[in-house]
């Protein structure tokens, strides 16, 4: 393994909370990070989105279960798919595997579970015929609870492969016997350079030299920004936004229309019903920015993104009109042809009571909420001031 | 008046007055006295600095009787309902916010809005059975009485409570309020507590 010189913990978990959808949207119930995570207490949720303790050992499988790609590691899925780009042998099947699977290997991990859709379908980008990966029995690997983490990536990627009128059985997984890996790729530079293995001390040093003193300005003085500004700024899905890089790039690919059943699969599609108010909480707290909506004087108009959406639910949770539908039932050839597609579709009008805007033809004059509220006020106005009944 | 008034038994009256859990700031509003004078509503406005538009709270005219009926004399009553917040037990504001930025406050039970959280959705307003929620078109956020978190701070009492011209309102800690209500107003007075699931600590009494 290239540690080059940081001698640090290996490999953290990074979290971008922007992309959480648990820090997001406090009624989410997404819990894919804590679920494969084979450490127990290694992963906590709450309303504030992941904290990664202690007990972490970087294995990487929330990295690849994140449907939104708000964890991370140092070495990204970038990094790993550009490993699988140079190889000894190119006409021989590309080889992935696990730290205890015996023989051959083109890259190794120390558990399958940190790869993820884009790095399976990336070495079939630089050429390869098929992709191997290998991997023993996991029920004596202490990391077996992630098992299920990586077949679901094999899943999705065939899934993606048929889509495209590419044969799925371009990705394999073979069951080796216990051992050690023997790795194929060419040599890479282990470390670094000695001119920049020095350079990264000189780094730090004048990195520590830069560093604010007592003088400086106090961190905490510096204004943070409210999450209602953050979630207004949706970040870049970086798993998402690899895997369609890949997509892309994928040779004799002929996207296919056609469904399919992606239960427990980081992809959806989204349907929205006539109960929708054009109130656009989809819209601010989709964590990948799949939603979007555009709106004139007097027309609205709110459509998605399929091939960003990751199937986090939080639109569907958040929904207070339970207008969204998200379901399993995807088109997968979305993916490759990153189309936008309309969810609703609507007369915009302004209420003249709160003078702010709703879905409605224009001979209403006051949105449903002002309606709905002045009623409910009033009914319990009456209700309070009914003489003689012990209304308790 | 007495029969506009009639007694209750005093086991419904107790009922009526029992206490929802831990401490509990809240109010309670006399109706026998208010004179919808609307004193209220501006010292709540001046003491807020709310926009046009926005009260957190409001006095409601509730008209009842036949004018018309010429067989009897005209049996008009207007009553007079201001409508705070009413910082419930169980707020369905807090349950319905999809960003987790209401929070019931567990030392004194006050109801608050974070307006840093807030994302001006108005799913709170949709869910309140009191309509206590007020959209600030100029922030985009909501906001709703605090009981003048502020002046509370400052041992004082709300605006409201102060300025009312009526003495209709008080405020205190639950406990308190009831034992006030025992003591001021005996058993002749129907005591309402509304009839919805989200555990209402604003007294009513008329």
């Amino acid at each position: 393994m290239d540690q080059s010189v940081s001698t640090g913990r290996e490999q953290p978990i990074l979290i971008e909370n922007g992309l959480c959808s648990r820090y997001r949207c406090s009624q989410s119930s997404c819990v894919e990070c804590m679920q494969v995570c084979p450490v127990p207490d290694a992963i906590h949720l709450s309303g504030e989105g992941a904290e990664i303790s202690e007990a972490c050992i970087a294995c990487g499988a929330c990295v690849s279960a994140c449907p939104n790609g708000a964890l991370g590691q140092d070495i990204n899925n970038l990094d790993l798919g550009s490993r699988t780009r140079n190889r000894e042998h190119p006409s021989e099947p590309f080889r992935i595997a696990c730290d205890r699977a015996n023989g051959k290997a083109d890259l190794v991990l120390s558990c399958l579970c940190r790869l993820t859709e884009g790095v399976v379908l990336e070495p079939l980008r630089w050429g390869a015929q098929s992709v191997e990966l290998r991997s023993p029995d996991c029920s004596g690997c202490g990391l077996h609870k992630t098992a299920g983490q990586w077949k679901k990536v094999i899943k999705l990627a065939r899934g993606l492969l048929e889509s495209v009128n590419l044969d799925a059985g371009r990705i394999v997984h073979l069951t080796t016997p216990l051992g050690t890996p023997r790795q194929t790729l060419p040599a890479q530079k282990t470390g670094v350079s000695r001119r920049d293995f020095f350079r990264a001390f000189a780094d730090k040093w004048e990195e520590a030299d830069a560093s604010p003193g007592i003088d400086a300005e106090d961190p905490l003085d510096v204004a943070i920004t409210p999450f209602r500004d953050l979630v207004r700024n949706h970040a870049e899905n970086p798993k998402r936004s690899h895997l369609l890089n890949v997509l892309q790039a994928l040779p004799g690919a002929r996207p296919l229309k056609a469904g399919y059943a992606a239960q427990g699969l980081p992809v959806a599609s989204i349907e929205i019903g006539p109960k929708c108010t054009g109130c656009n909480v989809c819209e601010t707290l989709c964590p990948v920015g799949a939603i979007h909506h555009s709106d004139s004087e007097r027309h609205y108009e709110l459509s998605y993104t399929p091939s960003l959406c990751t199937g986090c639910r939080v639109c569907e949770e958040a929904c207070f009109h339970r207008a969204v539908r998200v379901s399993d039932n995807v088109d997968l050839s979305l993916l490759f042809l990153g189309t936008q597609q309309k969810l609703v579709t609507g007369e915009k009008n302004t209420c003249e009571f709160c003078r702010q805007p709703f879905l409605g033809s224009t001979d209403e004059s006051f949105c449903p909420l002002c309606i709905t509220t002045e009623k409910r006020r009033e009914k319990m106005a009456r209700r309070f001031a009914r003489r003689g009944t012990e209304n308790v | 008046m007495t029969e506009k008034n009639p007694v209750i038994s005093p086991e419904i009256f107790e009922r009526s007055l029992a206490k929802p859990g831990p401490k509990q700031y809240t109010l309670w509003i006399d109706l026998e006295f208010c004179i919808g004078c609307n004193a209220c509503t501006m010292a709540c406005k001046a003491e807020n600095n709310t926009p046009l538009g926005v009260d957190y709270t409001r006095v409601i005219e509730i008209e009842e009787g036949e004018f018309r009926d010429t067989t009897k004399a005209p049996n008009m009553a207007l009553t007079f309902v201001p409508m705070p917040c009413m910082h419930c037990g169980r707020p369905a504001c807090q349950a319905a916010c999809p960003v987790g930025a209401i929070t019931k406050r567990k030392e004194d039970g006050i109801v608050l809005i974070n307006k840093d959280k807030c994302i001006g959705c108005r799913y709170c307003a949709w869910a309140c059975p009191y309509g206590a929620p007020q959209f600030n078109a100029e922030a985009r956020v909501m906001e709703k009485c605090t009981l003048c978190v502020q002046r509370l701070e400052q041992g004082k009492v709300p605006a409201c409570v102060e300025t009312c011209v009526g003495k209709t309102r008080f405020f205190g800690e639950l406990n308190e309020l009831t034992s006030l209500i025992r003591e001021k107003r005996s058993r002749a007075v129907s005591i309402t507590v509304a009839g919805s699931d989200t555990g209402p600590s604003t007294k009513y009494t008329r």
